[in-house]
């Protein structure tokens, strides 16, 4: 599975003090590869997406779109004002199918068409099942992210549509888990910029606001629960410094490379790194990165370093506790922080030494 | 906990290789007897249960596999759901609190999503559909501060102990136990890296979940050997799964309880309503509250519950408590005055002096000792030769062998629950008599645009307000 599109995006937004991270999305590496050519292992771990887990995203997804998508046009065509039965649907996934490298320009010129057709104040499908957007991310012909929500819906009443995602996610209470909602937010973000982006070419952007609807699963099988429409200022101003970051990522490395055209593996020791407690839930290279930095305070977490200063030394801390005098005003003032919290820990100044003795 | 004693922990944790405990008592009261534990391995993203071994922790676990867990056919739970049942019918016998254990939050959602699924399901067994609200009644009393039935083991062990790692990987429950009960002669670390390999979130192991995936196509290929095969393996490899996931449970639950802690002398009133609660929602199928009384009586039962812990945990345990202190919420004081005209009677007024820093003590601040003998309110503060002076009324307490004594020394603290529930039933009655539009109806009814009222309606707020 390559680092590149939307998921690249949504990696980088989440961490954009992590250059290393941005640089290999924009190098579009396959994450297992890069690992094994930077740390000469295979990476030990699990990685990827579970058989099971496509399948019943694959299951979701056919279950919503069959019958000219009937499943959608039911829990969309209300909320968005049209009859479910005279909804159009154009499914760029039965009209262009194939692998994405072949399929997507075709679908994001058809996708334009139908912009333009929009503006033009012609009769647009109501329903586009996998459209294709690009997010331009510099300013080069070729210096973008394709972007491939599942559907767009029109919206009757703002003149224009608004991206979807169909997500096999179990809502209980129609509630869904929060870890589950931040990455699809974060996709629809970029879904959002993308749109806009495509819209703009149509002179149509002032119509696409921050908004974008999520179809998730009911607990009873595949029956989808009522669509939630969600404001999503926040996702897209993550994705928004996301593709600031590739934009600079890619002069820096343009930088690097200014004598040779050296692969991204031997870049890594010259590209900024930022360890965060969420790389180990995310990146492939998060024990790789924890090692370089092992025994500094950001190994304890963004708590710790937020506290210490991520390259701050435990061993300087524990000396510090111990007695050493401190160098500077931020230590003296982080040895009597930690000295009183000592005692909530039941741990007198001098139980502070013995314990680190 | 705040992120200086965070960071303070886990940099003594790691220096000594082992976790350090933050709490000194137990948060939770001793495992009754019998106790019922539930380790469960779900489908990946279906979050439908494939296999589950349940039982008394202290024997061997009863396994129930499903070949074929997308199918209608839920038959294969009818033994979990007999075995839940006899378990809630036996405590409920005693009146005993029931104690059911899990492995780790992921588990609690299959439970739940077991609820969701059945406990309305007309294609289901009567014992389905019981199994389906008692589910719901465990997520339900999980969500509860403080409560006292449902053990969710690596929960409850970060509650108690720090690690020398991340916080994030404190998520794995495996990673956890590295800490907790660390090999000799191996950095906990590196063991806790080790075991992040594997997942502990109630799913099999990935090379084992993808060939059941692929065994179970030709499980469902009819009757011949070769399905027959696949299925015997299909449940071989569950059975393994359910037992790995069973195991970890048990070293999670000898972990916690190998902490050896004392048990946090509040915890009484916090089983007592535990038990009363989890009891009478096992016992019967309760709709989820959707109308304004019923929701307003869930949010009075959360408050009350949140309260009741608070005040368990400041008075019972130290680092908690030295912890509020830091946040002027408990202080030490010597009573420097009584002036009780009657003994044994009210009026009692006490006053304390504290030469503590940070106070969150105003006029109105209900304070109570550690013991819980004594309550008052306080009614003025005032400074004098750098000390704060603090003058209560007493509450609770006036008894002569109760009033604190002058030169009486002790914490107090401002976690005084009142359970206010009955008073507040009161008044939802009075509300539901009244029959508001604001909470009854849709919304409130707009004023007509055409002219001001033809009432003055201030003084008709004069008039409410004398009570005419």
């Amino acid at each position: 599975m390559t680092l590149s599109s939307t998921r690249g995006l949504v990696r980088v937004s989440k961490n954009p003090d992590c250059h290393l991270q941005a640089a290999m999305a924009l190098e579009r590496v396959r994450e297992p590869e890069f690992y094994r050519s930077v740390t000469g292992t295979e990476y030990p771990g699990e990685y990827g997406e579970r058989v099971s887990a496509r399948r019943r995203g694959a299951k979701f997804e056919a279950s919503l779109r069959q019958n000219n998508a009937a499943g959608l046009r039911q829990v969309l065509g209300p909320l968005f004002g049209w009859d479910l039965d005279s909804m159009a649907v154009r499914d760029f996934g039965e009209e262009v199918p194939g692998p994405p490298t072949t399929m997507r320009t075709l679908r994001l010129t058809r996708t334009r068409r139908i912009l333009g057709d929009l503006a033009a104040g012609r009769e647009v499908p109501q329903l586009l099942i996998q459209p294709q957007l690009a997010l331009p991310t510099g300013s080069g012909p070729r210096q973008l992210e394709f972007v491939s929500p599942d559907f767009m819906v029109l919206d009757s009443a703002a003149g224009i549509y608004v991206p979807g995602e169909e997500k096999s996610f179990i809502l209980r209470d129609n509630v869904a888990e929060p870890g589950d909602l931040d990455l699809t937010r974060r996709q629809a973000g970029a879904q959002i910029l993308a749109l806009r982006a495509e819209s703009r070419l149509v002179g149509l952007a002032d119509r696409v606001a921050n908004r974008a609807v999520f179809v998730m699963a009911t607990p009873y099988g595949m029956k989808p629960a009522p669509p939630v429409v969600e404001q999503l200022d926040a996702a897209v101003y993550e994705i928004e410094r996301a593709v600031a970051t590739i934009a600079t990522v890619r002069e820096e490395l343009a930088m690097l490379r200014s004598t040779g055209d050296a692969p991204l593996e031997f870049l890594v020791d010259e590209i900024p790194t930022h360890l965060q407690e969420e790389c180990h839930r995310t990146c492939i290279l998060a024990a790789y990165c924890e090692a370089r930095q092992a025994d500094s305070a950001v190994v304890l977490g963004d708590g710790a370093a937020d506290l210490l200063g991520a390259d701050m030394r435990l061993d300087r801390v524990r000396a510090l506790l111990q007695g050493a005098p401190p160098a500077t005003a931020e230590e003296r003032e982080l040895v009597a922080r930690l000295t009183v919290a000592g005692r909530a820990l039941g741990l007198e100044p001098d139980d502070l030494v013995r314990e680190l003795a | 906990m705040n992120a200086t004693t965070e960071t303070l922990g886990r940099v003594l944790a790691r220096h000594q290789g082992r976790a350090l405990p933050i709490r000194s008592t137990f948060a939770l009261s001793e495992d009754p007897s019998p106790v019922f534990a539930i380790a469960p391995i779900k489908m990946v993203a279906e979050e439908i249960v494939q296999a589950i071994a349940f039982g008394d922790p202290d024997g061997p676990p009863q396994v129930v596999t499903r070949w074929n867990p997308l199918s209608r056919d839920a038959g294969d739970l009818e033994i979990f759901a007999a075995a839940l049942n006899d378990y809630v019918e036996a405590v409920a016998r005693g009146d005993q609190l029931p104690r059911f254990w899990l492995p780790h939050r992921s588990a609690l959602t299959v439970v739940e999503l077991l609820g969701h699924r059945y406990r309305t399901n007309q294609m289901a067994s009567d014992s389905l559909r019981r199994m389906g609200w008692q589910c719901r009644a465990i997520a339900e009393e999980a969500t509860y501060g403080g409560q006292q039935a449902v053990a969710i083991a690596g929960e409850i062990l970060r509650a108690h102990v720090l690690t020398g790692q991340a916080p994030i990987k404190d998520g794995h429950l495996g990673a956890l136990l590295a800490w907790v009960a660390p090999v000799a002669g191996r950095d906990p670390a590196e063991v806790a890296d080790e075991q992040a390999l594997v997942p502990a979130s109630g799913v099999l192991e990935r090379s084992i979940d993808d060939r059941v995936e692929g065994l179970r196509r030709e499980a469902k290929r009819g009757r011949g050997p070769v399905a027959a095969r696949a299925r015997a393996e299909i449940e071989t490899r569950l059975t393994q799964g359910a037992l790995n996931e069973w195991e970890l449970l048990l070293e999670a639950r000898r972990a916690f309880w190998s902490l050896g802690l004392p048990e946090g002398p509040g915890l009484g009133p916090l089983v007592a309503e535990s038990k009363r609660r989890s009891l009478y929602r096992l016992q019967q199928d309760l709709n989820p509250p959707s109308r304004p009384h019923s929701l307003a009586r869930l949010v009075d039962d959360h408050e009350y519950a949140a309260d009741l812990a608070e005040d368990a945990d400041v008075r019972g345990d130290l680092h908690v408590r030295e912890l509020a202190r830091r946040k002027g919420r408990a202080l030490l004081a010597e009573v420097v005055r009584v002036e009780q005209p009657r003994s044994s009677r009210r009026p009692c007024y006490v006053t304390l002096r504290t030469t503590q820093e940070v106070l969150r003590v105003r006029q109105g601040t209900a304070l109570r000792d550690i013991g819980g003998r004594v309550e008052g309110r306080v009614e003025d503060v005032w400074e004098a030769r750098g000390a704060t002076l603090l003058r209560l009324e007493l509450t609770r307490g006036v008894q002569r062998s109760r009033v604190p004594v002058v030169g009486d020394v002790t914490d107090w603290v401002d976690t005084a629950p009142h359970d206010l529930r009955r008073r507040r039933r009161e008044v939802h009655d009075a509300m539901q008599a009244a029959a508001s539009p604001l909470v009854y109806d849709q919304g409130v009814v707009g004023v007509g645009t055409s002219g001001s009222p033809s009432v003055d309606l201030l003084a008709v707020a004069e008039r409410l307000r004398r009570g005419a």
